[in-house]
């Protein structure tokens, strides 16, 4: 066992909208060069590089991540791209992360970008292909009708209503409305979000998180490098990932599996015993607000059909006793795949470091998690940090 | 610009200390090698390959693999978010699974860091081609291009290759008569490599009848495209000693990009290659550069690319000739590119698989005698500049 200590010391992000002007390289570019300059580190201090970006289809590059090197500042340092589907994001610093725990490098940079709006007509269009070509495509399924089949699911399974799951997409959207990063921040209602265009039912507009472009980077280092640069490092002390079998049909979609292992992947090696006592808060990934309560549940911060109920109370508030997505999550800051992945592993950061600004949780804060979750609903990837 | 200068390793490494990764290839298993496998599905490829390398390492993949590796990418695979469909047919389902989409060398990289950030035990790489099934390769190939300055040019990716190959050879000193016998002997090589499609007897070099695609490059000296799957199985070296496995030992492993020769890198040699080698070696506490091993499998995915990767790799050009005249290690005793096909992503763990062969005294009637230690090196393809290298060695 040669395992090493890894803190995060420097995170970047770039502006998270519908159509940026700036091509991937350049926005991997500000990321990463945000980051360093956060860590108070050049691009020569950057031993390695790990790159995350998830469907080629979306910028319309064949290996993406080749054409995102000169960017991320990989020319010269080492550098992979790392792909889970939708859980690229929170993938890339665990990449990063063995990267330094293992010994071969003291520094590694992890960026992580998409752009989505390149693909016409619709960003959408790019999941058409995300299905098994003899037994799905002829179907003419798309991304959004499995994920309303899923929150029905949950909703029957658990007896849990539209306004319930409502209440996520307002707190989200609020939360946003401090980031200065944000693409959709606004003060809406339940009421907005059930009046919302439906898309396909149950899911309604404002249950969805937007496409957008955008990028975030994050520097780390090993022990002996970080205390070189920064008297307040934030520890990753806990990885874990879990990727289950492509035939989605074949099990019960009311709850993810696949995230109760990666959690326990990650609560293992952090020696987490009950997170709900021993995590303060969660960034919790929320493409869909139905999401953000299937994944407490998965993540053991809830009781099984219980996050409703949480969600419901307040507790999940920024000042409530168990903050979910302080951020505003995907459904308030925007939606570029693997960025909004990265994103929250940068939020976790940030609020331990007290650095969150407006989006500062209210009460102390000592140990945070983030997850990603993504491919056709059957990835989950969790980094816990602490101070 | 092309820029030339220093084509041979000048000085001592430069990379910091590192140590040599206590790492070893415990299982290996390829599957397909024919230039179209219509009567298989890639999952099937991919299964066929899984199967036989965890029966070659005596190992349950449902109990005794910690991680899962595999490397693909989605224009190849006709899916988007390609990772998905990989977990089922290795035995990875419901377990730590992720796509390192990318040059097998790096796939090899990151598992040995998984290794050795003691996250795992035992991690399983795989990466295939079913290149049979795609229709139009050129448009894949094309599409990785950056897509605002360059990709308007209208350049095809031979294009390229063979302005990189025009410049590499008035650099060099090569000729082309040089890549004729690089072509020659692949293809005599072939014919001892029952996974060769590409086998030929021919002793004339290249025929004058072979297709210019783009002056000077001919369709002699591309690989053409092929379809397999290669698994490898990696654990600890502490497992291996629990479980009395007899690994071949992973003693470097280095990989990087550099600037495309088109935005300012060099075309006399391959940087990427080079300052892979260099860390690699650096691992391996090799003294004597290629000297001090008995076997090379270098990329070939172009005639010419053989030789400038070559040159990267030897201190002065008396080395890279001794190699190539078959006084130093043997190189490419598979044949590479040109004999088994471009096999994409599967084509760094091909010349890593018949590495493990050779040194496990395997290889046939291509067999090294008495190999111990080999060096592999790959290359990711037009447009990139991005390769690794890895060191194994055996009985050490």
């Amino acid at each position: 066992m040669t395992r090493r200590r890894v803190a995060v010391i420097g995170a970047g992000m770039t502006l998270f909208r519908r159509r940026l002007l700036e091509t991937g390289r350049e926005l991997s570019y500000e990321a990463s060069a945000m980051a360093l300059d956060a860590a108070g580190m050049e691009r020569r201090d950057v031993e390695s590089v790990v790159i995350g970006t998830a469907p080629d289809a979306f910028d319309g590059v064949h290996m993406k991540g080749d054409y995102l090197i000169e960017g991320a500042g990989g020319i010269g340092a080492p550098t992979s791209r790392v792909y889970v589907g939708g859980g690229t994001g929170v993938f890339g610093p665990i990449g990063g992360w063995w990267h330094v725990a293992s010994g071969l490098f003291d520094t590694c940079m992890v960026v992580a970008e998409e752009k989505m709006s390149p693909l016409h007509p619709h960003p959408q269009y790019a999941f058409w292909s995300i299905f098994d070509h003899t037994l799905e495509r002829p179907l003419g399924v798309t991304l959004l009708w499995i994920f309303a089949l899923e929150m029905r699911r949950y909703m029957h399974v658990y007896g849990i209503k539209e306004e319930e799951i409502a209440l996520v997409a307002v707190k989200n959207k609020l939360n946003a409305l401090d980031h200065p990063c944000a693409q959709l921040g606004a003060k809406i209602t339940v009421d907005d979000v059930m009046k919302s265009e439906m898309i396909v039912s149950p899911v309604k507009r404002l249950d969805v998180s937007p496409p957008s472009d955008g990028a975030c980077a994050m520097v780390l280092a090993s022990e002996d490098v970080a205390r070189r640069y920064t008297d307040d490092p934030v520890w990753i002390d806990g990885v874990g990932w879990n990727v289950d079998t492509q035939y989605w049909t074949n099990r019960d979609l009311c709850y993810p599996e696949y995230v109760e292992r990666a959690a326990r992947m990650a609560y293992k090696m952090a020696r987490i015993e009950d997170p709900r006592k021993d995590l303060d808060f969660a960034e919790v990934y929320d493409p869909f607000d139905y999401k953000e309560l299937h994944h407490m549940e998965g993540l053991m911060l809830a009781d099984r059909g219980g996050a409703a109920k949480m969600t419901r109370e307040g507790v999940t508030q920024r000042d409530g006793d168990f903050p979910i997505n302080p951020s505003g999550g995907l459904l308030g800051v925007g939606n570029p795949i693997a960025a909004a992945g990265l994103m929250k592993v940068c939020e976790v950061f940030w609020q331990l470091r007290g650095e969150a600004g407006k989006r500062q949780v209210k009460k102390e804060v000592n140990r945070g998690l983030a997850q990603g979750w993504g491919d056709l609903l059957q990835v989950g990837t969790v980094i816990t940090l602490r101070r | 610009m092309l820029r030339g200068s220093q084509p041979y390793l000048s000085c001592g490494h430069s990379a910091r200390q590192m140590r040599r990764p206590a790492v070893g290839i415990v299982g290996v298993g390829a599957a397909g090698f024919k230039p179209a496998l219509p009567e298989i599905s890639t999952r099937e490829l991919m299964f066929e390959a899984a199967a036989l390398a965890y029966r070659d390492a005596g190992i349950d993949p449902r109990k005794e693999v910690d991680s899962f590796v595999t490397t693909s990418e989605d224009l190849w695979e006709g899916w988007s978010i390609t990772d998905e469909m990989v977990p089922d047919q290795i035995g990875g389902a419901g377990r730590p699974v992720c796509t390192i989409p990318g040059d097998g060398i790096t796939v090899l990289g990151n598992a040995v860091m998984q290794i050795e950030s003691g996250v795992a035990q035992v991690v399983v790489l795989e990466a295939h081609s079913k290149a049979s099934d795609v229709l139009d390769k050129e448009a894949v190939e094309n599409l990785a291009q950056e897509p605002s300055l360059m990709r308007p040019l209208g350049m095809g990716a031979d294009t390229l290759a063979a302005l990189e190959m025009e410049a590499f050879l008035r650099l060099s000193g090569f000729s082309v008569a040089d890549c004729d016998v690089v072509v020659e002997n692949s293809r005599r090589r072939a014919m001892a490599n029952p996974l060769a499609s590409f086998g030929s007897k021919r002793r004339r070099g290249v025929s004058p009848s072979s297709e210019v695609i783009s002056s000077p490059l001919r369709r002699a000296d591309k690989a053409q495209y092929a379809d397999a799957a290669v698994v490898v199985v990696l654990a600890s070296k502490a497992w291996a000693r629990k479980t009395k496995a007899e690994p071949v030992s992973v003693d470097g492993v280095a990989w990087g990009s550099s600037l495309p020769w088109f935005d300012g890198g060099h075309t006399a040699y391959a940087e990427y290659a080079r300052s892979s080698f260099e860390r690699a070696a650096k691992q391996a506490e090799l003294k004597r550069g290629l000297g001090s091993l008995d076997l090379i499998e270098i990329d070939d995915t172009y005639s010419f690319k053989l030789l400038q990767h070559l040159v990267s790799l030897s201190r002065d050009k008396e080395e890279a000739s001794t190699v190539l005249r078959g006084q130093g290690p043997a190189l490419n005793p598979s044949g590479g590119s040109l004999a088994v096909g471009n096999l994409i992503e599967a084509s760094a763990l091909h010349r890593l698989y018949e590495a493990v062969l050779q040194l496990r005294g395997e290889g046939g009637r291509r067999q090294v005698k008495g190999a111990k230690s080999a060096l592999v090196q790959s290359w990711r393809g037009v447009p990139t500049a991005t390769g690794g290298v890895a060191i194994l060695s055996v009985g050490a």
